[in-house]
């Protein structure tokens, strides 16, 4: 039930991100607020306001569900948004896409 | 008398043996001198060594003959010495024993005496001069003394021959007869009888050939004739060298060896000149060579090194070059012998040691012939100078260190030529045939002289650098104005001059820098570059009561540094109204209810 409001969440992130310049580098998004997180069975997709950007955006990793350590990976991002998702401003989270189909996620503090 | 003295002595002893007691005779037998004749018989009784009386003669000359008156001896069991039963002694004074004996005088003394008999005192042999018997027919030849049927011998071969003559002769007819006649060649003294033959062997060289005949001979058959045929059939009787048949073969060369079929030849011991006994030769007319040898090998240049090939050569005692038996190399050309073998080699017709086109294996020598070479790849077949190849891929045509890039070969000789190189040398030359020059440059009109020039490219040839009033650049973006010449692109600007900036491109004409406003990278996002007070976005919460943390909803505010009174970044407050109430997990348990 999460999932398909996440989902739901996410279709709007996509539409409301536009052409906004949120990330930090190509392929890596860092989001200080997370609206939805959405985990299919190849795409990380998450929903939130980026890192020096005034409104929520959508952005999607893409990984390889059948390779090794793909579900844990995908599972430790899941609590990592979560998390970020829950204690808003506590947190900033962030996904790489680190090769084709690896993902890396990060979930650092904000200094008070 | 000798005989009788034993009779009387054995009759005596038979009287006393026959009772072993004296005979029993009435009359006793008076035997004085014991001599085995009585008394009575006994001319002297008293003498054992007398007891007959015998009529002799006086043998004065002891021959055994007397003479004289008969004279009566008692006399034992011979006559005594002087004294001889026989009187017919004609001369008592000549021991020997003489007779009168009717003889003949025999003048020539052969043993026939002729004219009137005559009596003589004689021995049993006669004197010289007498015979016994008459009838010499001439007594002053011993030789002849008889008259004998003869024949003329005129030849004096001992057989006589014409009709029957008497001759006084002896124990032959005498000169010029002979008792025997039939001389079948009276004037011929060496034949005289006919003998059979069987044989003829006319040319008397002890073969001969069968004949029947009689011929007149001597003592033995003339040379010409033969009882037995000791040697065999004479194949010509009229030659002595030739007499037995042998097969020969024409021995036209002399070789000793002949040709053609064989010729039975009447000849001696040998085949006659021209002849041989051998046939089968190869070459009739060639005395060197008569026999059939097989050969494996022939050297037909001498060279010493031959081919392989077998046959069969008429030859002599051995086999004559070219033909042999043992072979050396494998000859690839035996009818010249300054090649023999083969080698790999080129055609080098400039005769420069490099050959070119295919290989070949060449008939050679040691080495290889005129017109070949061992190695390949002469470029220039017809140059003698010129046989290596050098690839290369640059040229330097002008000498200057920089090349051109141009790929292909060169020819050359003992040295490569100059300019024609495999690397690239200094670099690339723009102009190979001018030492001067050799770096390509691309040059723009720098009218204003700031270094950077414009309007369409020139190139240039250069020793390196642009000539004046052309810069390497091309991107003065006002050519006019020396202070202005490089035209740069911005991706980002900071209008307020608060540092931070907002994503705008475009380019600009400079001097080198880009100039405030513009920005090739960003620093945040400037959520407000009118204000320099105000440059980032902040996502902030209500905080009504307090207590640092806010609730939704968040609003995303344009800020400075600074947060605006009522407001947190932090936003999970369950009751913003009470102050000790912040609500919310902790991170542990989010961490482990996320988890579960």
């Amino acid at each position: 039930m999460r999932r398909v409001a996440w989902a739901v969440m996410v279709m709007a992130g996509v539409l409301l991100a536009g052409g906004a310049v949120a990330q930090t580098a190509p392929n890596r998004y860092v989001f200080t607020t997370v609206d939805a997180v959405d985990l299919n069975s190849i795409t990380l997709t998450v929903t939130g306001v980026l890192e020096g950007e005034s409104a929520p955006s959508s952005h999607s990793v893409y990984f390889v569900s059948s390779a090794p350590l793909g579900d844990a990976q995908l599972s430790g991002c899941e609590r990592k948004a979560l998390l970020a998702m829950s204690k808003p401003g506590q947190y900033t989270f962030s996904i790489t896409q680190l090769t084709q189909y690896g993902v890396s996620c990060k979930l650092a503090r904000v200094a008070p | 008398m000798l005989l009788m003295r034993p009779a009387l002595i054995g009759l005596a002893l038979a009287v006393v043996a026959c009772d072993g007691s004296r005979p029993s005779s009435p009359d006793p037998v008076i035997d004085v001198d014991g001599d085995g004749f009585a008394a009575d018989q006994d001319c002297d009784d008293q003498n054992p060594l007398v007891w007959q009386n015998r009529v002799v003669y006086r043998d004065a000359d002891g021959d055994g003959l007397g003479a004289g008156p008969a004279l009566t001896l008692c006399i034992g069991a011979r006559v005594p010495d002087g004294y001889s039963v026989m009187a017919r002694d004609c001369d008592d004074e000549n021991p020997t024993p003489t007779h009168l004996e009717t003889v003949f005088l025999d003048a020539d003394g052969d043993g026939l005496g002729a004219g009137p008999a005559v009596t003589i005192c004689t021995g049993w042999a006669l004197p010289p001069g007498y015979a016994r018997e008459d009838g010499d027919c001439d007594d002053t030849d011993p030789a002849r003394t008889r008259s004998v049927t003869a024949f003329v011998d005129t030849d004096g071969d001992g057989v006589g021959a014409g009709g029957e003559v008497q001759v006084c002769g002896g124990f032959d007819p005498g000169q010029g007869f002979v008792s025997v006649t039939g001389d079948c060649a009276p004037d011929d003294p060496s034949r005289w009888r006919e003998l059979p033959y069987h044989y003829r062997d006319v040319d008397h060289d002890w073969y001969t050939v069968a004949s029947e005949g009689v011929v007149c001979s001597g003592a033995a058959l003339p040379e010409s004739y033969r009882d037995t045929d000791w040697w065999g059939d004479d194949c010509d009787d009229l030659n002595p060298s030739a007499y037995r048949r042998l097969d020969g073969y024409t021995d036209l060369d002399g070789d000793g060896v002949g040709a053609g079929p064989p010729v039975s030849l009447c000849t001696g011991q040998a085949l006659p000149a021209g002849y041989v006994a051998s046939g089968g030769d190869c070459s009739p007319h060639d005395s060197t060579t008569w026999q059939l040898l097989t050969y494996s090998s022939v050297d037909r240049d001498g060279d010493g090194y031959t081919r392989a090939q077998y046959g069969l050569v008429c030859s002599g005692w051995a086999l004559a070059p070219p033909f042999g038996v043992e072979a050396k190399g494998d000859d690839c050309d035996d009818w010249n012998p300054a090649v023999f073998t083969l080698l790999q080699g080129y055609v080098d017709a400039d005769g420069d040691g490099f050959g070119a086109g295919a290989s070949f294996l060449i008939c050679s020598g040691f080495s290889l012939p005129t017109g070949y070479a061992e190695k390949a790849g002469d470029c220039a077949p017809g140059d003698p100078t010129r046989w290596s190849e050098l690839a290369y891929s640059f040229r330097d045509a002008d000498g200057d260190g920089y090349t051109v890039s141009q790929w292909g070969t060169v020819c050359f000789g003992t040295q490569p030529p100059a300019g024609y190189l495999s690397t690239a040398g200094k670099g690339p030359d723009c102009d190979d045939t001018n030492s001067t020059v050799f770096r390509a440059l691309v040059g723009f009109a720098d009218a204003d002289g700031d270094g950077a020039g414009a309007g369409s490219a020139v190139s240039f040839c250069t020793a390196g650098s642009l000539p004046t009033g052309y810069a390497a650049s091309g991107s003065d973006c006002a050519p006019d104005d020396a202070s202005h010449w490089l035209q740069l692109s911005y991706g980002f600007v900071d209008v307020d001059g608060d540092g931070f900036t907002v994503p705008e491109s475009g380019t600009a004409c400079t001097a080198g820098t880009l100039p405030d406003p513009y920005r090739v990278s960003a620093k945040g996002n400037d959520c407000d570059d009118t204000a320099p007070g105000r440059w980032r976005w902040v996502v902030l919460y209500r905080d009504a009561d307090g207590d640092g943390i806010g609730a939704p909803p968040r609003t995303v505010q344009c800020l400075g540094a600074a947060l605006p009174a009522g407001f947190s970044v932090l936003g999970w407050d369950t009751d913003d109204s009470n102050p000790g109430i912040q609500g919310g997990a902790s991170d542990e348990e989010l961490l482990l209810s996320s988890g579960g």
